[in-house]
């Protein structure tokens, strides 16, 4: 049964005095894609009336681009979106997916390979990697991308607040703490090592598994993600729960650094407080 | 960069060569960017590895699916060449990023004409004084459509650049306004600059301010060089960046060897000038300038020296 799922995504920024020729983009807005339909969906900008404008990036994400060249002191974006969400189809017969030789030559030969590449946010070291890699051998592609999302989830406790947008996978490895996006960008760091095309999946999730049509509930900004075995394929290292109807895609790239909901330049001091609320309502 | 104040000249035949050969070469490049930041069917057919592309921090996914107002991104290339053992003219690199060297070209045959006026003598030797206007007119043709009188102004890093008394001669030649990025502002997807004669809209930005400077929404958020909101003002058609962003995938030292197969793939022509490796083992390479202006390629005479086996500076 598929869900229809109403999100706001208000984000709200206070700086500590007055800042100018403040340009931004906001990558907010739910991909249609054969698990959802975005029916409709806004992003709107204050304090005041700010023109939005956007264009489709290169991964295919709606980009808002808005900018307020005026002095101002805080900011307000409010994304919000109607999007139809169907259950996940399972994964096809194993009989009927690649097998290890046959992925490495698609990925080697063609597009698939951009994300094979370690990138700054997602290379792993040898030290780190191998043993993992030795660890999961043996296994078929899908077996082996499970067994590394379970490992990620033993290794690194769920902890906001001990990283940052620039941690490294590296570096979340070490430190063994993280959120959703270290865990994605680690797991995409070790299933590149294990030579299985991986990415990176921004978007929203529902709390609840079951929740009450007309119910509100504070949902979250989140991390996922994909790998390649005969087709994209999602995996959930934070939750280790199947990606279903509560996973709502925003964007997919090689790492945050492609996928960034929103970034930003200005002249003026820091953020005194930035606040982001993201409420679902399951509406059927 | 060092230069020879006596040009080498070179035979009326030789020359149509090499002016076709960097012709091709160009169209081809062009060719090569389009597809890069289009459909990508050269790397479908297996003419240019894939790997290369999408390995380079040259490849500007930033850009992906803009199309410059006219089709040019190489409105200025500096293509090197050197000779062979043979005496015959190779190519060692080509420069479609910002190539630099031309004030050397247009300052040296002056001064020579005054220190040897007998040096040129019956020689009837190509003048490269047309340079500038053709450069000009190669911006203005690239200004976005309907725009009746473009403005171009030329963006330069500053004093402390290298290349700064090139951008200084290039910008008073041509009769345009040198900016730093600061004198630049955008507003809803236009540019705009500031300058003497009061604010006013611009057209063509012919900057000497490299990718990574340009726009530190997109690319370094701490560049005090560029101009925020540059790059979204050209997606939306309202400025043209010359050269384009991203052309760096086509003068990568790697894309090198392919370029003759560029040139058949989309050409389907025999290249005219042989590749040389780069860098180039032994002889002295110079750097010859073309200048793009959607309709024709003009490849300006008079050469300017680049260090023997050394990458040049683009500055």
């Amino acid at each position: 049964m598929s869900w229809r799922l109403r999100i706001e995504h208000v984000t709200r920024v206070r700086y500590a005095g007055p800042v100018l020729d403040s340009f931004n983009e906001a990558r907010m807005t739910p991909l249609t894609l054969p698990s959802q339909t975005t029916l409709e969906s806004c992003v709107t900008v204050g304090p005041g009336t700010v023109p939005v404008w956007s264009y489709d990036d290169y991964w295919g994400t709606h980009v808002s681009v808005f900018e307020l060249p005026q002095a101002h002191e805080d900011l307000v974006i409010r994304a919000t979106a109607t999007v139809e969400t169907r259950p996940y189809p399972g994964l096809p017969p194993a009989a009927q997916r690649p097998g290890w030789a046959a992925i490495t030559e698609r990925a080697e030969g063609g597009r698939l390979l951009e994300m094979t590449l370690p990138t700054p946010l997602t290379a792993m070291t040898a030290q780190a990697s191998g043993p993992v890699v030795a660890e999961v051998a043996g296994r078929t592609p899908d077996d082996t991308a499970t067994a590394i999302s379970a490992l990620v989830r033993e290794r690194i406790s769920y902890l906001p607040g001990a990283t940052g947008t620039r941690t490294s996978a590296q570096q979340a490895w070490d430190n063994r703490q993280g959120v959703c996006q270290d865990m994605a960008q680690v797991t995409i760091g070790l299933l590149r090592a294990a030579r299985l095309p991986a990415r990176y999946v921004s978007g929203y999730l529902h709390p609840r598994a079951a929740p009450k049509a007309g119910r509100t509930a504070i949902g979250q900004g989140h991390a996922w993600v994909e790998y390649w075995a005969g087709s994209w394929t999602p995996l959930d290292p934070t939750s280790g729960a199947r990606v279903e109807q509560r996973h709502v895609v925003v964007a997919r790239g090689r790492d945050y650094a492609d996928v960034p909901p929103l970034k930003g330049t200005y002249h003026g001091p820091p953020p005194s407080a930035t606040d982001v609320t993201i409420e679902v309502t399951r509406l059927r | 960069m060092p230069t020879d104040l006596i040009p080498r000249v070179a035979e009326a035949a030789e020359w149509r060569l090499v002016a076709a050969g960097l012709r091709q070469r160009v169209w081809a490049l062009e060719r090569f960017l389009a597809d890069v930041y289009g459909a990508g069917e050269c790397f479908a057919d297996g003419v240019v590895p894939w790997r290369l592309t999408c390995a380079s921090d040259k490849f500007r996914r930033e850009v992906a699916g803009l199309a410059p107002p006219t089709g040019v991104r190489v409105h200025v290339a500096g293509i090197d060449l050197a000779r062979g053992e043979a005496g015959e003219l190779r190519v060692t690199g080509d420069n479609v990023r910002i190539p630099a060297g031309v004030a050397a070209v247009l300052e040296s045959r002056p001064a020579m004409h005054l220190a040897w006026p007998a040096v040129p003598g019956d020689h009837r030797i190509l003048p490269p004084g047309q340079y500038p206007s053709r450069l000009l007119s190669a911006l203005r043709a690239a200004a976005p459509h309907g725009v009746a009188d473009p403005c171009v102004v030329l963006l330069t890093p500053g004093v402390h650049n290298a290349a700064y008394p090139e951008h200084a001669l290039l910008a008073r030649l041509m009769g345009v306004e040198l900016v730093e990025g600061r004198q630049l502002s955008c507003y809803r997807n236009r540019v705009y600059v500031q300058a003497a004669r009061g604010r006013r809209q611009v057209d063509v930005v012919y900057r000497r301010v490299d990718d990574d400077w340009l726009d530190p929404l997109h690319f370094r958020p701490d560049s005090m060089l560029g101009c925020a909101g540059l790059i979204n003002a050209a997606r939306a058609g309202n400025v043209t960046i010359a050269n384009a962003v991203g052309n760096g995938v086509a003068d990568d030292k790697r894309i090198h060897g392919y370029v003759p197969d560029l040139i058949r793939y989309y050409l389907n022509e025999e290249p005219l000038l042989p590749n040389a490796p780069s860098p180039c083992p032994g002889g002295r390479t110079m750097r010859l300038f073309a200048v793009n202006d959607g309709s024709d390629v003009l490849v300006l005479p008079g050469a300017v020296r680049g260090p023997a086996g050394n990458p040049m500076d683009t500055a």
